[in-house]
């Protein structure tokens, strides 16, 4: 691919990655690494660039998946400035997004996905499906799944 | 009440006229003003997190195309001293001098692509590409000034002859002057600080301060 069609793709996908990377990084340098990285990813398969329909659920795909990766990783060097969910605390389901925050490291990639798209991006579990190309069944399972050891965690916590 | 999620509000920006969540963000001002911080921070991506990392993007796809061509390394060797042995104008050189570095800017309007002139007005919104011309080897570094002052990092990299720089930028719908200033081998920092020393007299200066090496500069006014 041309590094005009490069500059073209990454212009029009770029924003929409970037604000991806922000809402889940909350840090402008880091965010903007992590959009590099994300559309070198995303633009290995120009084909599900083509259609908006295809393109915007693939894209949500790779950059939550970046970015949780991101944040594990930064846990685990104890950089603490992006381990804050962007969580609005007046929002009626504050107690369960609050697990969210505390315990999301804590499991593998796609459940942290699940447990952002419902509990942090507050989609509904058929648009958390349709965006990273699962079942519906499979989000409700790891969700539940998710919860149940997310409040095991918090009991032991406050023992 | 339920509210769609980004990626529902991402889609309606894409296409406001198509999106089936267009009445609900009509009359729920959580969902403007979350679709306000979008757009903001899609404008951020385009005047400050692309021009900054577009080369490294495409850069980087090009190192992973190249790193199969490591088999011809034998004949491009035997080219290279081909080619020292040539270097060097041949007797019957006949040089060119003109300025080290020109800048031109075009705008895209709906008849299509055209020039641009140094202080014509264009549509405040409008997106402009850039081609830039060096005598030689140049490490460009191109920004922009507005009437606040507030300096826009759009390009840096290295250039070589007549180049086309790739994408294009969106002005950032203001009203009023903006100038771009090109120069080669600066470096950004510097560029800026110079820059910044322009402050809000972008008509009067069509030169940046301090700056030894080439540059060049083009003044636009913006008209919403």
């Amino acid at each position: 691919m041309d590094r005009d069609r490069i500059a073209e793709m990454y212009s029009a996908w770029g924003p929409a990655i970037y604000r991806r990377c922000l809402r889940l990084l909350r840090d402008q340098e880091a965010a903007r690494d992590a959009t590099q990285e994300v559309f070198r990813k995303a633009i290995s398969s120009p084909g599900k660039l083509a259609d908006p329909d295809v393109a915007f659920p693939f894209i949500y795909r790779v950059a939550t998946n970046h970015c949780l990766n991101e944040r594990r990783k930064a846990g685990r060097r104890e950089e603490t400035e992006l381990l804050e969910l962007d969580i609005p605390s007046g929002h009626p389901e504050f107690p369960q997004r609050r697990l969210v925050q505390r315990v999301l490291s804590r499991f593998d990639t796609r459940t942290q996905s699940i447990a952002v798209g419902v509990l942090v991006d507050g989609m509904e579990h058929e648009e958390v499906a349709d965006a990273l190309g699962i079942s519906r069944k499979t989000v409700s399972r790891k969700l539940a799944r998710f919860l149940e050891h997310a409040r095991k965690y918090l009991e032991r916590s406050a023992a | 009440m339920s509210h769609p999620s980004d990626l529902k509000l991402e889609r309606h920006l894409f296409d406001p006229a198509r999106s089936p969540i267009a009445a609900h963000v009509a009359d729920c001002d959580r969902c403007r003003a979350r679709l306000s911080e979008m757009e903001k921070q899609g404008e951020d991506f385009r005047r400050f997190v692309y021009p900054a990392t577009l080369e490294e993007v495409s850069r980087r796809r090009g190192w992973r195309s190249l790193r199969k061509l490591w088999l011809l390394a034998p004949a491009v060797g035997l080219a290279a001293v081909l080619l020292i042995a040539r270097i060097g104008p041949t007797s019957d050189y006949i040089g060119t001098k003109g300025p080290a570095l020109t800048l031109t800017a075009y705008v895209a309007l709906p008849s299509g692509a055209k020039p641009v002139t140094d202080g014509e007005t264009l549509p405040a919104s409008a997106s402009l590409r850039f081609r830039v011309r060096t005598s030689q080897g140049c490490a460009l570094t191109l920004l922009s000034v507005d009437a606040a002052g507030q300096v826009s990092k759009l390009y840096a990299q290295e250039v070589s002859g007549d180049v086309a720089l790739p994408g294009g930028v969106r002005l950032d719908g203001n009203a009023g002057p903006e100038r771009f200033y090109a120069a080669c081998g600066l470096g950004y920092d510097a560029m800026e600080q110079a820059a910044r020393r322009v402050g809000q007299s972008v008509r009067q200066k069509n030169a940046l301060p301090d700056v030894d090496g080439p540059q060049a500069s083009l003044l636009i006014e913006k008209q919403p």
